[in-house]
């Protein structure tokens, strides 16, 4: 245990820029911190211990001759292995990619590296990103630090418990219905899934082009604005990045929510719901209103549609990205996965417009919403981490019972539909001492505001300060 | 509202399968037609919802994407 363990990028690059703490101390005691917890949580598929070690050596040279690059240089981070790191095996959780070596980094990773961050290695993830349990059938599951036997959640299922378990203060992970706010819920993290279009997916293992988006996962909110300042901006290689002006994400950050509206939907979100989630998440909704946010109820009924596009719209854009090697290697393929894949192939050109209409129509309600409100607000997932005994079986929330992946995607997938910012955040613990997560919303490429709304949130709480003993 | 397609039977879906090449032994494709039904139902979701005046918008139409 070292007191490095579990600090936030904030707190470590205070201690890094004011040279009270050197790169290569930091790595030490995150290489220690692997050691000691990894065969507990399983984060991580490949480890890159040489390579940290080589970068902290070079960020703490820089530093010392006065090339002091921000607040990321020196600061350690893991990524999920569909991320494409050059050189480095990118499996995207499959055996079929075992020994795939890139040639080349995905632009977030290069980003992150050229602000003097360092990768601690690859972690685990659902084979291609398809499943929000996080259970890999080939790699297994990544222990959740906040209860062993507990669902970390996927698929960015070892992001989440490395950060989680204090090895990095940073992560990245990709969410096509709920992938980065999920691990952060169940894990105790604060996770971003940004606007659709404002951190680029090159170099990222594909599931769904329509619905993927890449984000970080940290302790919080400040963290996030400090790693999205380096993620975000346009890039040409992929094709459906935005082209807009860079923000600083940290630029109003202690602004407060003072006269911010705050929707709370009336309907659906809290028709499936575990008692201990909705008072903590009103309890947390209730706190923005006394930081001064106007909290006024909603209706948007477009919430429920996401559980029928979604689906329809992550197997057949899997099924066009898998489809010839999945009839060469499906062998290699998690059965499960395969066909689920597979069935994305016998949907109709005439479901997949009619999903496409329901969209465009969900995009419009939404939109609307947003011109009386300037977030909103919802409980990430309707329950605590589920035991990892349920895997993808039925299980009953509230009285009601749901298959467990369509309870964890229930509030988040329709942020994927439509591309809004999503955050999720520590709001509390259950009975049982597992963490409950507050989720905010915001209008497209309004990022900054949710990142303020949270911070305001996280300066008058401490839900997301608290840390795991395992 | 648009009328839903019919429920696929176990011959269509054998027959597309074959087309598509997909392969298996009669467990894997007995299980794959299951799977396949299933989501055909959940898919069919959306034709109970009225999207008169809608035309379909693979990204939200609002957004400023694009190289």
């Amino acid at each position: 245990m070292s007191d490095l363990d579990g600090r936030t990028i904030a707190e470590l690059a205070a201690l890094i820029g004011s040279k009270q703490v050197s790169p290569v101390e930091v790595a030490e005691a995150s290489l220690r911190k692997v050691e000691e917890t990894e065969p507990k949580l399983h984060s991580f598929i490949t480890l890159t211990a040489d390579q940290a070690m080589a970068a902290a050596k070079q960020a703490e040279v820089e530093i010392a001759a006065g090339r002091y690059k921000g607040p990321l240089h020196g600061i350690p981070f893991v990524s999920k292995d569909l991320f494409w790191t050059k050189g480095v095996q990118t499996t995207s959780g499959s055996q079929a990619d075992l020994g795939f070596l890139p040639d080349e980094d995905s632009t977030v990773v290069a980003r992150l590296q050229d602000a003097g961050a360092y990768s601690l290695g690859k972690t685990n993830m659902s084979e291609w990103a398809f499943s929000i349990t996080g259970y890999n059938s080939y790699f297994g599951w990544s222990n959740n630090p906040w209860g062993l036997d507990r669902m970390p959640a996927g698929s960015s299922s070892g992001t989440g418990t490395a950060v989680s378990g204090g090895v990095a203060p940073m992560g990245l992970g990709t969410d096509t219905g709920g992938s980065i706010r999920a691990p952060a819920a169940n894990c105790g993290l604060t996770g971003l899934k940004p606007t659709y279009g404002l951190v680029s997916r090159y170099g990222v293992t594909p599931l769904s082009w329509s619905l993927d988006h890449a984000g970080p996962l940290c302790h919080s909110a400040e963290d996030v604005a400090l790693t999205m300042n380096v993620l975000a901006g346009h890039d040409p290689r992929d094709p459906y990045s935005a082209k807009r002006e860079p923000v600083d994400h940290t630029r109003g950050l202690n602004d407060g929510v003072k006269g911010l509206r705050i929707g709370v939907p009336t309907d659906y979100v809290w028709d499936v719901m575990d008692p201990e989630v909705e008072a903590s998440v009103r309890e947390a909704i209730a706190e923005l209103g006394r930081l001064g946010a106007i909290i006024v109820d909603v209706s948007l009924p477009a919430l429920e549609w996401a559980s029928r596009m979604g689906g329809t719209l992550t197997s057949t854009e899997a099924a066009a990205y898998h489809g010839a090697r999945i009839r060469r290697d499906g062998h290699l393929y998690d059965q499960r996965t395969r066909m689920r894949i597979e069935s994305g192939m016998f949907i109709s050109a005439e479901t997949y417009h009619q999903t496409q209409r329901v969209r465009a129509m969900a995009g419009q309600k939404l939109a609307e919403t947003f011109r009386n409100v300037d977030l909103l607000a919802t409980p990430t997932m309707p329950m605590p981490a589920l035991p990892q005994s349920v895997g993808v079986g039925v299980t009953q929330v509230g009285g009601k019972s749901l298959p467990s992946s369509a309870l964890m995607t229930r509030l988040t997938q329709i942020f994927n539909v439509n591309g809004h910012p999503a955050l999720s955040a520590p709001c509390g613990f259950s009975s049982d001492g597992l963490p409950l997560a507050l989720q905010l919303v915001g209008r497209p490429f309004e990022d900054a505001l949710v990142l303020r709304a949270a911070h305001a949130y996280q300066g008058a709480t401490d839900w997301h300060a608290r840390r795991p003993v395992f | 509202m648009t009328e839903q397609p019919p429920e696929m039977s176990k011959e269509a879906f054998l027959n597309m399968a074959a087309q598509l090449g997909l392969e298996g032994d009669d467990d894997r494709m007995q299980t794959l037609f299951e799977e396949t039904k299933g989501s055909l139902a959940r898919a069919a979701g959306v034709f109970e919802i009225d999207t008169t005046g809608y035309a379909p918008s693979p990204i939200n139409p609002q957004f400023e994407v694009g190289a």
